[in-house]
């Protein structure tokens, strides 16, 4: 017999860390005090001695670490840009891993080092034009590939032509950090995929939240939403191995709704599983309770004490007796799926739960 | 679109899961107030014609669930349109 016990609760997703918040607000709050102070007009008011001079030397360095500072956030851009656009589903969760913090530490020590050697080279250069000449130029040329020549009527990266690919070191670097992150990622995948299967155990449910998943999705083109609802289908098909299509189910809903999707349908399962009378486990345990305890001829006998619809009463009568179409545990499962619509899950719990006898007196007790 | 013929309670069924989802063969006899064999040969017919995709789940309480397919949705929908155009 099939279990239908509650499945223990996942451990609880962590909460947003209030000590991180706190740090950026004041960073926030230092930025706008070292602006002011900057902007304050300090030969206009009375202030300080020492604030003139402290301004001119902040003003100074400014001038000197803002470049820097300029092509360090184009490279970080940069960075992040290709990251999201590499792990489409899980960008927040790709951007926390290790080997993402790596590549954009590299991307703007790179662009700084190609800062300081512009300057060095050309020094007379405007910085401006230097800043958005290197903090731009710098990342498209590791990232380019110079073909010098093609033989005719060959296609773009094959044999048949000379190239220059200054980008190939970074695409090596590129290729070993997203290798990195997916292997990060790996674990997450496997944790959400085993909570949604906890919580949502059948493949009606799974398949379910699957299509609507893939329907609901805004960016998806009318044949990239066809495509992934027949690979959808193939999962249900009956010759894909019943634990196969679960696992790979699950996988499409992460895939398609992304982890805060999955975390939101985690929550409101919880939810429900916490609550008193969770509507959907009550109806389910219910049908186990009616297809354990009863025999088709006391499923009739059942019905006519909870119901006194002849049509309900004909429909149950009929539905037990033996045919060759189908077998007993169908008919039973349709009776008590009938039998929760029609009567009602209260009336039948209370039917189906054993009314307490008499307490036994004292001398009942002392013959037992 | 493939000519398509199907009979009031077939279409009953199929109504029935594009509605309500996927589910188990009994499940789709309880709403639909069909009998289980009925039912059974129904949702194999519509099975054989590609309408539904039906397979087995041990966790289901009669081990099978069906599900409508992407040709039945286009189908229905295409049906109901005619209806409201009548």
């Amino acid at each position: 017999m099939l279990s239908t016990s509650q499945p223990t609760l996942p451990p609880a997703a962590p909460k947003p860390n209030g000590a991180l918040r706190i740090g950026l607000f004041f960073l926030v709050l230092v930025a706008i005090a070292a602006c002011a102070f900057l902007l304050y007009p300090s030969d206009l008011f009375m202030s300080p001695n020492w604030v003139p001079a402290v301004q001119s030397q902040l003003r100074a360095i400014l001038t000197v670490v803002s470049p820097y500072f300029g092509v360090a956030l184009l490279g970080t851009v940069v960075a992040i840009a290709e990251l999201a656009s590499t792990f489409p589903t899980y960008p927040r969760e790709a951007l926390r891993t290790r080997w993402a913090r790596i590549l954009v530490l590299v991307n703007v020590v790179a662009a700084i080092l190609a800062l300081i050697i512009a300057r060095v080279t050309v020094p007379e250069t405007n910085p401006v034009l230097l800043v958005i000449g290197v903090g731009v130029g710098f990342q498209a040329i590791i990232r380019t590939r110079f073909v010098l020549a093609r033989a005719m009527g060959t296609e773009e990266g094959g044999e048949n032509e000379v190239s220059l690919n200054l980008g190939w070191l970074y695409e090596q670097f590129q290729h070993l950090c997203r290798t990195q992150i997916d292997l990060e990622l790996m674990k997450n995948r496997r944790t959400a995929v085993t909570q949604i299967l906890q919580y949502y155990p059948t493949i009606a449910e799974l398949y379910d939240i699957a299509y609507y998943t893939i329907i609901a999705r805004a960016t998806l083109t009318p044949e990239e939403e066809k495509t992934r609802i027949e690979q959808l289908q193939t999962l249900i098909d009956p010759k894909a191995p019943e634990q196969f299509s679960r696992n790979s189910m699950a996988l499409t809903i992460l895939e398609n709704g992304g982890p805060a999707y999955v975390e939101m349908l985690l929550s409101q399962a919880m939810t429900e599983a916490n609550g008193t009378t969770p509507r959907r486990a009550l109806q389910e345990k219910l049908v186990w309770q009616i297809i354990n305890n009863y025999s088709l001829d006391g499923l009739v006998e059942l019905t006519s004490i909870l119901t006194e619809d002849n049509k309900v009463r004909d429909w149950v009568k009929q539905a037990a007796t033996t045919n060759n179409n189908t077998v007993e545990a169908n008919q039973k499962a349709a009776i008590a799926y009938f039998l929760v619509q029609q009567i009602g899950e209260d009336r039948l719990q209370q039917e189906l739960t054993p009314t307490p006898g008499p307490e036994p007196t004292p001398n009942a007790q002392a013959d037992a | 679109m493939k000519q398509i013929q199907l009979e009031d309670k077939e279409l009953k069924v199929l109504q029935t899961l594009e509605q309500q989802g996927a589910m188990s063969p009994s499940q789709v006899s309880a709403s639909t107030w069909l009998l289980p064999g009925e039912t059974l040969t129904m949702l194999q017919s519509l099975s054989s014609a590609g309408l539904v995709l039906l397979r087995n789940d041990t966790r289901s309480p009669d081990g099978m669930v069906v599900a409508i397919t992407q040709n039945a949705r286009s189908f229905l929908g295409y049906s109901s349109v005619r209806s409201l155009k009548k």
